[in-house]
């Protein structure tokens, strides 16, 4: 018996030791275990995607802890909970996957919902009998009995949930509870390397002002869209280039601030007025490039187009001010040939047309289109060398005094000799303007007619040099240097301000009234005289005329070809009694014929210029006219009999003296 | 194998029939006896000790060895009753295997190999269990279960129509439940 005991007591003490050595091998293989769950979550949380790192994180836990089923849940800023989409073992269960992703939760409903408020894990036994919870019924069906919620943490915000289920019912366990509110922080910490990335990439890809893409990713969404393209299909894709009209106004009138929330509500507009598929980026300034893809050929364009127009029909408010803009739309349609950059292209060139045709209009790109800005941009391109070579000729075409024929100044006009033929002034200064080469140009249009006019005052044959009237382009009225250019032409060559007479366009003003006229006031210290040009073609209202500190208004060809119209007539009667009144010198341009010259000294206009005089002419074929002062007495007063006898000539400076 | 089975094999046997039983059982399989249950030994030892069993009681091997499963089970639960009191019933017992019992073996005896059963629970009267094992201890799992049927107070019926000692390729265990 005592044998017996005594090997009674050695079992049980053998079985002690045992129990004590499972005991610690066991919290060895558990302890183990939460490292390794926490390296893979650590290495999952590394992952290039949040969605990459969700999924090995879910499988990661799901198999450490034999659970069945693992979903991420993301809480979105507007405080809502929606799933990922991130499943583990959701192939078992499809029904409570689907009553899953219809869910919409917040704070405080359902298990996730629950999860956000306590900020940590919850063990949920048995989850299927809560029937307060919204998905109680599908987990009942789908035998779902245990879940646990924990929390995925960025700093102290609850960022996301991640839910594991298991159809078996298990008791609580606290460990693993703790180890899981860590497997949340370390994925947290994925979630926030990878928010500042994504913002990162967001601001590489998209405008700050509007939050759309800008043309990185307005070229890739092309790029993709590119590669969509068959060539069978019916469906088109086309790039519209979008630019509003008269938009510097308002920014420069307004502020940037005003100017800033006006592209805001156009970017609002513009997205309302596309499909929700269509990409809407922003290039810069009040340039939009909008890409819309599977488009019904033309009609699909149009509509677009339309809805486009129409959406900037209402008016802008800003600051409690009510302003009208227009959209002028270029359009193209992408072949697979062309690059993304290529159809932006020849989206603006369409909109630069459609921009030319007014405000508000549409023009879609064709080839045509493209050979003719291929040849504007070869022209640039010669005009360039010219600019820089010796191509340019400056002309001189004799400004005349009606009443008796004396030749009083002489237009500078710039010529192009290109290959031994003239190009047309009409076919290069719109270029020259646009291209800004004007600017360069104009200066030295500037010096040359200064030289040309110190030539003439050193000719003794000449009695009475004339006034030199020169060209300025709104280009070159903005061009901070142009003042230190007049002055320097004109001291160089020794020529006296009130010599020379500078003509601008009614338009140098419609831009920017403010600077325009400060410019012409600076001008006008300096001691030279203006000219308004082309007077009667612009939009310049009378009040504008009030302030533009001119001595002298240029009537339009237009207007004198047109004379025995009644109409015109008319109008060049109230021109020419205008700028009498105003106390400035009308000067007729474009003078032909001889009824021309006898209606407009009827009407008292006192200096004309024109072919029946003479046309624009080398200095060198001029010199002889200056040098005979009665060159054109026969004509003013001979032929046509003169309604009135001719006055004494005006000298220069007089005639365009201010009569104030 | 984990000496935990010799350990319980030893339990059962003195139990039930003295100290004496067990030596002449070691003496018979020709085995020195020496088990402690985190160590592991030849699986031919539990083999001589279930047949010399077989041979000391004059029944069929397969039948000891379900002999020697249905009496493990309740001193399993003796031992680990967690794994039972989760459950109400064999079935979610039985269920239980794979995810949470087989990994906790695996935590206390590094190194068990721990089989792994496919399930078809489609049917609410019955179970059917997969078995795959290069042990072919088919009749010890049945032993387990019908021990389980002791432990939850269930009457079940048990049979393979598919078996590995037959020439199969796994076993299949079909268990019915009987209400």
């Amino acid at each position: 018996m005592r044998l017996e005991r005594r090997l009674a007591r050695e079992r049980a003490a053998r079985r002690e030791a045992e129990v004590i050595s499972e005991r610690s091998t066991r919290r060895l293989v558990d302890e183990q275990e939460r490292l390794l769950l926490l390296r893979t979550v650590g290495r999952a949380a590394n992952e290039e995607t949040l969605e990459r790192a969700l999924a090995h994180t879910l499988a990661t836990i799901c198999r450490h802890g034999s659970w069945a089923l693992g979903h991420a849940w993301r809480l979105h800023p507007d405080g809502e909970l929606r799933s990922t989409g991130e499943w583990v073992g959701a192939e078992r269960f499809p029904a409570f996957r689907e009553a899953t992703e219809a869910l919409t939760l917040r704070a405080g409903v359902g298990l996730p919902g629950r999860v956000v408020n306590h900020r940590g894990a919850i063990w949920l036994r048995d989850f299927s009998a809560v029937l307060t919870l919204p998905r109680a019924e599908a987990a009942a069906a789908a035998g779902l009995r245990t879940a646990i919620g924990f929390p995925i943490m960025s700093g102290s915000d609850v960022v996301g949930v991640i839910e594991l289920f298991t159809p078996r019912i298990l008791p609580r366990d606290a460990e693993l509870l703790e180890l899981l509110d860590q497997v949340g922080t370390e994925l947290g910490r994925s979630i926030e390397r990878q928010q500042s990335e994504e913002r990162l990439r967001h601001q590489a890809t998209h405008d700050a002002l509007t939050g759309l893409p800008n043309r990185v990713m307005i070229r890739d969404a092309l790029h993709r869209a590119i590669s969509r393209l068959r060539r069978e299909d019916d469906e088109c894709t086309a790039v519209l280039f979008v630019d509003l009209d008269g938009f510097k106004a308002v920014n420069d009138t307004l502020g940037h601030v005003a100017g800033d929330a006006i592209l805001k509500d156009v970017a609002a507009r513009l997205r309302t007025s596309l499909r929700p598929h269509d990409t809407l980026g922003r290039l810069s300034g009040d340039e939009f490039v909008i890409v819309c893809e599977s488009l019904a050929s033309e009609h699909g364009i149009t509509t677009i187009t339309e809805r486009i127009t129409d959406a900037m029909r209402p008016p802008f408010e800003v600051e409690d001010e009510l302003f009208s803009l227009t959209a002028s739309i270029g359009v193209t349609v992408a072949r697979p040939e062309r690059e993304p950059e290529e159809l932006i292209a020849e989206a603006d060139t369409a909109m630069y047309r459609a921009k030319q045709s007014g405000r508000g209009h549409t023009e879609v790109y064709s080839e045509d289109l493209g050979s003719r800005l291929r040849r504007r941009n070869e022209l640039e391109r010669a005009l360039r060398g010219a600019a820089a070579g010796d191509e340019l000729r400056v002309h001189y075409q004799p400004e005349v005094d009606l009443r008796g024929g004396r030749i009083v100044g002489v237009e500078a006009l710039v010529r192009w000799e290109r290959h031994g033929a003239m190009v047309m002034p009409v076919e290069f200064i719109p270029l020259a303007e646009e291209s800004g080469l004007i600017v360069g140009i104009g200066g030295w249009v500037l010096e040359e007619a200064a030289r040309q006019a110190q030539r003439w005052r050193a000719d003794p044959e000449i009695a009475t040099p004339p006034w030199t009237s020169v060209n300025l382009s709104v280009r070159q009225l903005a061009d901070p240097e142009l003042l230190r250019r007049v002055a320097d032409s004109l001291s160089a060559y020794g020529g006296h301000p009130s010599e020379l007479l500078l003509e601008v366009t009614e338009s140098v003003i419609l831009e920017d009234v403010d600077a325009g006229l400060a410019v012409l006031a600076e001008l006008r210290a300096l001691g030279t005289s203006i000219a308004i040009d082309d007077f009667g073609t612009g939009y310049a209202s009378l009040s504008y005329l009030r302030r533009f500190p001119a001595s002298a208004v240029k009537i339009d060809r237009s207007f004198i070809a047109a004379l025995d119209d009644p109409r015109t007539l008319a109008i060049v009667t109230a021109m020419v009694e205008l700028a009498h009144a105003l106390g400035l010198t009308p000067i007729a341009e474009g003078i032909e014929t001889a009824q021309q010259l006898a209606t407009l000294r009827e009407l008292g206009c006192d200096l004309g210029q024109g072919y029946y005089f003479a046309q624009p002419l080398p200095a060198d074929e001029l010199a002889p006219l200056l040098r005979d002062p009665d060159q054109f007495a026969a004509l003013v007063t001979g032929g046509v009999a003169p309604v009135a006898p001719p006055v004494a000539v005006h000298a220069p400076r007089r005639a365009l003296a201010r009569r104030r | 194998m984990k000496g935990i089975i010799f350990n319980l094999l030893e339990e059962i046997v003195v139990r039930d029939h003295g100290e004496d039983a067990w030596d002449l059982l070691l003496d018979r399989a020709g085995v020195d006896g020496i088990y402690t249950s985190l160590g592991s030994y030849a699986d031919a030892d539990l083999g001589a000790l279930m047949n010399a069993t077989a041979e000391t009681v004059g029944q069929p091997t397969d039948d000891a060895v379900r002999w020697f499963g249905r009496n493990t089970t309740p001193l399993l639960r003796v031992r680990y009753p967690d794994f039972f009191t989760w459950h109400t019933d064999v079935r979610g017992f039985v269920l239980s295997v794979n995810e949470i019992i087989h990994p906790e073996v695996r935590k206390l005896y590094p190194g068990a190999g721990t089989p792994s059963f496919g399930f078809d629970d489609s049917h609410p009267d019955r179970l059917v269990l997969d078995y795959r094992s290069e042990r072919r201890l088919c009749m010890f799992a049945e032993g387990l279960l019908l021990g389980a049927g002791d432990v939850y107070a269930e009457e079940l019926s048990i049979h393979q129509p598919v078996c590995m000692r037959r020439g199969d390729d796994r076993c299949q265990i079909e268990i019915s439940f009987k209400r």
